[in-house]
């Protein structure tokens, strides 16, 4: 085992160093100058020269790669134009925001997408499974900011239930203030044992997390009942069932071992489509974590903050994935021995 | 039994024909349903200027966030423009998005794959790694990331989307041609002296054309979809410019108490790419009996 995972590891860094390239290129060849962004309208010669040397930007192109490599590798992100904070700080504060939405939201895709889509293979071409299908079929074409959009005219502006956006109210906040000690906003407030500051904050989450588990149910639903399938038809299940095997036995000791991998494939997957999609979703309910933050930074041309925030979810992702594909060594014993 | 063929009169070969067709319509019904709303669709996007009410960027602050009837079918937004004439115009940007970003995709990642899976060996590692690269980013951060770096616009969104997009028509292409690479024909044709680019475009290209129209017709929606969501967040298509994402962007303040600013071009979204998808569906069903979806 331990040589696959080094090899992964190597192979995890090659690709990070692959991102950094991606990143480098963009924000140093393509069009568009920092030096604008900093200086405003009508900067003097002078004054350009100062910062280019400052930036780096008067190096020739490979020493301002190796030096853009150094810097980020030292975890200098440089400092954000908007809030004039280091970025790894912006990033570290609003952190936990995301990860508190994406993370329910990753659970609740498990908890219903994957039932959802075991059910509708195991009773493949039922009326359940043409429901399900239909379903997802139809829920892939709706884009996630039209999806909250919607969710907020109806339980904000119809039925006054939840509140339009944000992660508390004002108020509430002021009265209430607990102790940050997760930065999950649900934990926190229940440790305090505050019970209207528990209750305000999820009433806050209840429909960014509805948007972004909806969003991504279908596609997590459909792959789910498209491996199952597979695994259904392989040729021991059908032995299995030529045996006469009771059909809860094949699905539960057989079956349902041979789609664990499969399984966490999706989940990979589907970590990959909550980051994308928590960018959108947080925009359209104010939230504030790391989503709202690089979208701010890529309208009012933070470079800073922008680079910064596209390097640390690519990271993310990376580590996921390895995590995902490291998963596979505790779910199936024929790759530890290969 | 006699060899004759026995000649069939053009008549029976006309109704072979339909019946063909209808055969084929009444086993894919969403296809059929979806190919006729996307057609509609299209007529919409080339006959919008003959259909549409009004100029869809006429601004008339008089006539604002008025209620869907007869003057407005479907309202108007805080401007005062009228949301049927941009849904309709609306139509022309959405498939413009979807067309430009799978041909550029499918221009940049089928030499790729073609090179990689025709050649092999370290020049194959190199570019598949460098396209894995593409891939490491979280779906749509990537797009965001490049749109940010060229400048907002829809044209660079369109970019953006086909660069971060490229690398599945690579490993299509690849996985193709390496099927292929050492099939008789292939060899026969190298061993007739038959050059390298002409065995890559004359006989290794068209054994992946199959998979490539499969995918193009799947991510058709998907292409949409991204664009609109780069519009809604700002870095996409700008005002003027009719965009269905763009303008449920510019309703975000005032939406709650005029569903109609979000939910016309949301629906125009939502009824377009379903459409798609379910042609898209109907072509790999087709196309790929691989992924026959069990009928």
């Amino acid at each position: 085992m331990t040589p696959y995972v080094i090899q992964r590891l190597v192979l995890m860094v090659g690709t990070l160093i692959g991102v950094l390239t991606v990143t480098f290129v963009l924000t140093h060849i393509l069009p568009g100058s920092p030096v604008e962004v900093m200086l405003g309208h009508r900067p003097t010669p002078d004054q350009v020269a100062a910062v280019k040397h400052e930036l780096g930007l008067d190096l020739p192109l490979w020493r301002q790669y190796l030096r853009f490599l150094g810097e980020i590798g030292h975890g200098h992100f440089g400092k954000s134009f908007l809030t004039s904070q280091p970025v790894l700080q912006d990033i570290g504060q609003r952190l936990m925001a995301t990860v508190e939405l994406t993370t329910l939201a990753m659970v609740c895709i498990i908890l219903i997408g994957i039932p959802i889509g075991i059910l509708s293979a195991v009773k493949a071409n039922s009326p359940i499974d043409h429901v399900v299908r239909s379903l997802s079929v139809a829920g892939v074409a709706l884009p996630g900011f039209m999806l909250g959009m919607l969710l907020q005219m109806a339980f904000y502006g119809w039925l006054g239930w939840l509140p339009l956006q944000g992660r508390m109210t004002s108020t509430v906040l002021l009265d209430h203030h607990f102790q940050a000690v997760t930065g999950l906003f649900l934990v926190d407030s229940l440790l305090a044992g505050d019970m209207v500051a528990f209750r305000d904050v999820a009433a806050h989450i209840v429909l960014p997390l509805a948007t972004l588990t909806l969003a991504n149910l279908p596609l997590a639903a459909r792959t789910t009942r498209n491996l199952m399938v597979e695994v259904l038809t392989e040729d021991y299940i059908l032995t299995a069932f030529a045996y006469g095997l009771p059909r809860r036995r094949v699905y539960f000791r057989y079956a349902l071992k041979a789609t664990l991998i499969p399984l966490l494939t999706v989940i990979g997957l589907t970590y990959g489509y909550l980051l994308g999609g928590a960018v959108v979703a947080e925009y359209v309910f104010d939230w504030p974590g790391i989503g709202s933050y690089v979208v701010r930074a890529i309208t009012e041309s933070d470079y800073p903050a922008a680079i910064g925030v596209t390097i640390f979810l690519a990271a993310a992702y990376l580590i996921i994935n390895l995590t995902v594909d490291l998963l596979y060594f505790l779910v199936d014993p024929r790759l530890r021995r290969a | 039994m006699t060899a004759e063929a026995v000649p069939i009169a053009p008549a029976d070969r006309k109704i072979a024909a339909t019946a063909r067709v209808l055969y084929f319509a009444r086993r894919n019904v969403l296809f059929v349903v979806g190919a006729a709303v996307f057609l509609a669709v299209v007529l919409a996007a080339i006959f919008a200027p003959l259909i549409a009410p009004y100029d869809p960027t006429a601004i008339d602050f008089a006539d604002k966030l008025n209620a869907p009837g007869l003057q407005h079918l479907m309202g108007t937004n805080e401007l005062g423009q009228d949301i049927f004439s941009q849904v309709l115009y609306g139509a022309r940007t959405s498939l413009l998005v979807g067309v430009v970003v799978i041909s550029l995709a499918i221009a940049i990642g089928v030499p790729i794959g073609l090179v990689a899976g025709y050649f092999g060996g370290h020049l194959d590692s190199a570019l598949m790694r460098v396209s894995d690269v593409f891939l490491a980013f979280p779906p749509l951060l990537l797009p965001i990331a490049i749109t940010a770096a060229l400048g907002s616009g829809l044209f660079n969104a369109m970019v953006a989307l086909a660069v971060s997009w490229f690398p599945w028509y690579s490993r299509i292409v690849r996985g193709a041609v390496m099927r292929v690479n050492n099939e008789l024909y292939i060899s026969a044709a190298r061993a007739m002296g038959v050059g390298n680019v002409r065995i890559m475009l004359r006989h290794a290209l068209p054994n992946s054309l199959t998979p490539i129209i499969v995918q193009g017709s799947m991510d058709f929606g998907y292409a949409i979809l991204a664009a609109a969501s780069l519009s809604f967040i700002g870095i996409g298509a700008q005002p003027p410019t009719p965009e269905w994402g763009l303008m449920a962007a510019l309703s975000r303040t005032r939406f709650i108490d005029n569903w109609w600013t979000v939910g016309f071009p949301g629906m125009a979204i939502f009824v377009t790419v379903l459409a798609v998808n379910l042609v898209g569906d109907g072509v790999r069903d087709t196309l790929d009996p691989k992924h026959q979806s069990s009928h």
